[in-house]
This record gives C-alpha cells, structure tokens and sequence, in this order.
C-alpha cells in the first residue's frame, strides 16, 4: 500500500481532506494512506508528494514558479 | 770688286778659261754632294714628318669624331636613364598612394568593425544587466508578495486555494 504525504500551510478540514483521498486513490488506482503535515512555509493550499511525484498547489510554489520565470 | 776690275784693266789679273771650268765643275760637284748629302735627307726628312703630321691629325680628327659620337650615345643613355628612373618614381608613388588607400580602407573598416562589436557587447551587456534588474526586482516583488500574502491569506481563501488545485488534478 502506497503511503503519500500531504503538506498544507494551515489543518486541513475533514472534507478537504476527504476530497484528497478520493482524488487521489483513483490516482494511484488502489489503495494509499495519507499523512498530513504542517508546513507554514506554504503560506496557502497544499503539495502532495507521491513516492518522486510531487503535486504543488500552494501559493509559495506558484509565487516561486513566477519567480523562475522572470529569470 | 773695284780692285779686281782695276786690275783687269791693267791687265794684272787674267782669268783662265781653266779656272772657270773647274770652278764650275767644284760648283757641280758641290751642287751634287749638297743635292745628296743634304738637300734630299732634309727634303725626305720634312716629307715624312708632313705625313707624320699629318696622319696624327686624321687620327686626331677619327678620334674626335668618335669622341662626338661617344658623348652622344652617352647622352642618349643618360637621357633614357633619366625617363625611365621618372617613370619608375611616378609608379612607385602611384603603387604607394594605392597602397596607402587600401590600408586606409582596411583600417577603417577594422575600426568600424571594432565599433559595431563594441556597441553590439553593449547592446548585449544592457539586455542582460535589465533582464538580471528585471530578475532582481521580480524577485524582490514575489518575497514581498510572499511576505504579505503570509500575513493575508485567511482561512477562506486557503479552501478557495485549495478546492481550485484539487479541481485541477481532477482534470489532469
């Protein structure tokens, strides 16, 4: 069984965290466990890591994409 | 000859017949000696030493003659060499002025060259130090953005954040 971890800058409420286990069990087309972390860092929303897949959905990491892209 | 005419009047002096001819034949004879001892050595002498003068001034003459006709070709060659050492300085100054044009040329091409890849490593060198600046300040605006969004972000929007990525993935 596949265990991912998710980060998010602030808890994360039961039907959030419903939606991301629904989403993401269809993903890897079985069964997963999920950990949750805190990480303030991410200023908002949340980043998934999936064995070396990564999802990023927080703020710092689109502020970081505009970032690279002005270089 | 007063006394000898006095005298043969007197009839003191007789003259032989004998005498005169012996004078005569002495005058011959002397005449003779003179003609041959003399006379044609000395005459022989003067012809010789008028042809000899003669033939020196042929010679000289010959000789000025060939003198004349040396200084003249002399001249001439004088003359040729002074034409072709003009024309040989009218090219060289020709081939020199060319010469000096070519490299003028060169040279200001090469400079125009040195200029436009100078103005160009400028051109060059504004883009990157603007495209760097524009970097810098992007940068410095993000961390700003970074700064005040930490503060800014409310619970609400954190969901909004939230329910838009998931609806995202959904879709990838």
């Amino acid at each position: 069984m596949k265990t991912l971890r998710v980060l998010s800058s602030k808890p994360l409420s039961q039907e959030s965290k419903e939606k991301i286990e629904i989403l993401f069990r269809k993903k890897v087309e079985g069964q997963a466990d999920f950990v949750y972390e805190i990480d303030e860092s991410l200023i908002g929303g949340i980043k998934v890591f999936d064995g070396s897949i990564v999802y990023d959905g927080t703020i710092s990491g689109k502020l970081e994409q505009i970032k690279q892209s002005l270089r | 000859m007063t006394t000898m005419t006095n005298m043969l009047a007197e009839g003191g002096l007789q003259i032989l017949p004998l005498d005169i001819v012996q004078h005569v034949l002495c005058l011959l004879i002397l005449i003779f000696f003179m003609t041959t001892l003399v006379y044609n050595p000395v005459l022989k002498f003067i012809n010789n030493r008028k042809a000899s003068v003669e033939a020196t001034v042929k010679e000289n003459e010959r000789l000025s003659a060939e003198v004349k006709e040396i200084k003249e070709n002399s001249d001439k060659i004088i003359e040729d060499a002074r034409k072709k050492a003009e024309f040989i300085s009218f090219e060289a100054t020709k081939e020199a002025e060319i010469k000096s044009k070519e490299i003028l040329a060169e040279a200001k091409k090469k400079s125009n060259d040195i200029i436009e890849q100078g103005k160009k490593e400028i051109e060059n060198q504004k883009a990157k130090l603007e495209a760097e600046v524009k970097a810098q300040v992007g940068s410095l605006a993000i961390d700003i953005a970074s700064k005040v969004l930490e503060r800014e972000v409310s619970a609400e929007d954190n969901q909004k954040v939230i329910d838009e990525c998931l609806k995202g993935w959904e879709n990838n």
